[in-house]
């Protein structure tokens, strides 16, 4: 027969017991409490969603462009998506595709870039810009989009249907859904 | 198995382990290891017991995570011998497999011989002692008694495995929910009640061990390891493995680090190490005798409890190694044969039958030698090492061979690299774990005496025997057969019913594709 010790009370030990227990609770708790399995149709919404992790935003369409911009931020912002910002300078055919952009326009683009960089730092996602040089917009976009290999491409449009402007904007609108190997969401202000 | 065809029918294993379930398996090896190890660890590390626990739970943590990682995104049956493979190829899987085999064989043997001794300790309570039944067997001595009650809890529990992983989940599940409420009692009411922090310290100070003692005591604690395979074990058989698999492992891993630490200080503030030291069989009840208030029926309570708590740990062996051993058949590096599944149970029973008859050899050649469970205890850190290094460097290596398979839980502290046009995230902490345990294996090799010989001697045989049927079959020996991972991975998430890392995967791998096609077009 072995002796029990003398009681004896250390406040550091009564202090250690209390911690052990604690944790073997929350430990044991935490794991007992399972999330809920979830349905295939439900996963498959899910995941085609949260699958996007390169989202491309060309910034062609002035203002419209960035709400474009905070529409990708938002459906990129669970899944820490990168945003890949890219001001789509369009040259006239009498100029060389590769000549040096004029200072204005270079500006413009900075500053573009600059503002949308703004709005994806606001929702603490990792910006990535570039200026891209081509003929016609939507063939620069679908240019960006076989380089970085979006996952998803969010195209801001103008509320003009009615104006030239706006069928300018339809016709590259058809293009890019036409050829873009990624899904494509558009984002037209109304009127 | 029907067979009538006169080939093995595959049928799939039943999937019926709970949470809890899949969190006892773990913890049955793990748990079972402080009745048994806790005075072997205080005998070498002394004062510093508690430190040599912490340091072997440092890597015990590491490799935990990386079985975590790995099982939550292949839940199959085989565990780390199913990882090597995938990751480094079929002649490394099998020396992985091979290693863990001998440890499961003498988890059975071992626990299965603890758990009788326990139960011996109620032999004076109906008049015998156990050196009663010694007898001289040629040039040996047998003690009979102990021997048929170790054979006899072996076959109670490979009935109880065939039946079906329910019935023997059950068991589990009931026993160790006691084992951890009296484990919870015993450590809270002996750190409020008998624990004295100037005995810690005063041990600490005076008598702290050697280095070669405190190696010796660490690459003891590190024993527990073991365990943490069973929930790769039983993957394939757990609900929604993906889900629960991180939770129960890392449950596991955190809890199983605090009882242990939590035992060798308790045990360090309330006696002497000496007096543990002197009672190696049976530790955790001096222990609990000493308690006050508790202390007069802590003993029978906690021999019965030990006995218990020893039981499933041999069942979590008989469980892993038949399912290890039905994985490596599945994949051909042992014959098609073990692939049979009793048909109403749905329970590998030929792997069963084998293996835990080899466990049986090994109980009855361990009862030859003067210390059964010294012998068997020997071997035990051997193939677990060997196989955790392996399983280490598997886990690198499928971070960058298989990088779009969903990790519902990843290893922490990552550096991303770019790899062939993506960016893969770099273990650093797998590194580290790898480095930990190759140096146990070197300490274990080098104070180990019967491990070093029979270890590396189990694996030899083993290999001789992939390479006679590998040839015999027209298969690559040190190469490995072509197998459509991506196929089989959709199908074991099918069937985990995992859709949202099924439906992830399938979006990787269609992203992968297409952008690929599109750079091959492009050139």
């Amino acid at each position: 027969m072995i002796p029990s010790a003398p009681l004896t009370v250390d406040p550091l030990g009564a202090a250690i017991a209390l911690v052990f227990t604690t944790l073997i609770v929350i430990l044991l708790g935490w794991m007992l409490w399972v999330p809920r399995p979830v349905a295939r149709s439900v996963a498959m919404a899910r995941s085609s969603v949260g699958g996007v992790k390169r989202i491309l935003v060309p910034l062609e369409w002035g203002v419209t462009s960035d709400r474009a911009v905070e529409l990708a931020c938002r459906l990129g912002r669970e899944q820490h998506a990168d945003i890949y910002l890219a001001c789509i300078i369009e040259i006239p055919r009498t100029r060389a595709l590769n000549a040096p952009l004029h200072e204005a326009e270079a500006e413009e683009a900075r500053q573009t870039l600059k503002f949308a960089e703004q709005i994806v730092r606001l929702s603490r996602l990792r910006a990535v810009t570039m200026i891209e040089r081509s003929r016609e917009a939507s063939e620069g976009i679908i240019r960006l989009v076989n380089e970085v290999k979006p996952d998803l491409l969010v195209v801001g449009l103008p509320p003009l249907y009615s104006t030239v402007q706006g069928l300018v904007g339809m016709i590259a609108l058809e293009t890019i859904l036409r050829r873009a190997l990624c899904e494509v969401i558009v984002s037209k202000m109304p009127g | 198995m029907s067979e009538q065809d006169g080939l093995p029918q595959r049928v799939s294993l039943r999937r019926d382990v709970s949470v809890w379930g899949s969190y006892m398996w773990g913890f049955a090896d793990v748990g079972a290891d402080a009745f048994v190890g806790l005075g072997l660890v205080l005998a070498a590390a002394q004062g510093a017991a508690p430190l040599a626990f912490a340091a072997a739970g440092t890597v015990y943590i590491m490799i935990g995570l990386a079985y975590t990682e790995l099982a939550s995104a292949f839940p199959v049956a085989g565990g780390g011998q199913y990882f090597t493979q995938r990751g480094l190829g079929d002649f490394l899987g099998f020396v992985a497999g091979s290693a863990l085999m001998l440890d499961y064989t003498i988890d059975i043997a071992l626990f299965a011989t603890a758990s009788a001794g326990y139960a011996n300790y109620f032999l004076p309570y109906f008049g015998h002692s156990l050196s009663e039944f010694v007898v001289p067997v040629g040039p040996f001595t047998v003690n009979w008694f102990w021997l048929a009650e170790t054979l006899s809890i072996i076959g109670f529990l490979v009935w109880l495995n065939i039946r079906g992983i329910r019935e023997s989940s059950a068991v589990n599940e009931w026993i160790g929910a006691l084992v951890i409420l009296a484990e919870c009692v015993l450590i809270a009411a002996g750190f409020t009640f008998a624990w004295k922090s100037d005995l810690v310290i005063g041990q600490w100070k005076t008598q702290f061990p050697t280095v070669n003692q405190f190696m010796y005591g660490s690459s003891l604690a590190i024993i527990s390891f073991v365990g943490l395979e069973s929930i790769s074990q039983a993957a394939q058989e757990t609900r929604r493995p993906a889900t629960i698999v991180p939770r129960t492992s890392i449950a596991l891993i955190f809890s199983v680090f605090l009882f242990a630490t939590g035992f060798s200080l308790l045990a360090n503030g309330v006696v002497p190490w000496q007096e543990i030291a002197r009672h190696v069989d049976n530790p955790l009840a001096v222990l609990a005798a000493r308690i006050p208030l508790i202390g007069e029926a802590a003993g029978p309570i906690t021999a019965m409890l030990g006995a218990l708590i020893l039981l499933i740990s041999a069942n979590s062996g008989v469980m892993s190694v038949s399912r290890l051993t039905f994985g490596m058949s599945q994949f051909g590096q042992i014959g098609e044969w073990f692939q049979a599944v009793h048909p109403r149970h749905r329970t590998p029973v030929r792997t069963i039958l084998v293996f835990s008859g080899i466990g049986v050899v090994q109980t009855v050649a361990a009862f030859l030698t003067p210390n059964a469970l010294n012998t068997l205890g020997n071997m035990y850190a051997f193939g677990a090492s060997l196989g955790y290094i392996l399983v280490f460097a598997a886990m690198i290596r499928l971070r960058f061979k298989e990088p779009n398979v969903p990790r519902p839980y990843l290893m922490p502290f990552n550096i991303p690299l770019p790899w062939r046009g993506r960016r893969v995230l770099f273990p650093v902490l797998g590194l580290l774990g790898m480095g930990g345990v190759a140096m146990i294996l070197a300490m274990v090799v080098w104070t180990h005496e019967i491990g070093r010989i029979a270890g590396p001697a189990w694996v030899a045989v083993c290999l001789i025997g992939y390479l006679v049927y590998r040839r015999k079959r027209g298969l690559p020996v040190l190469g490995s057969v072509e197998r459509n991972w991506e196929e089989d991975q959709m199908r074991v998430l099918e069937e985990a019913e995992e859709f949202e890392l099924l439906e992830q995967y399938r979006n990787s791998l269609a992203s992968d594709l297409r952008w690929r096609s599109r750079e091959g077009g492009r050139r």
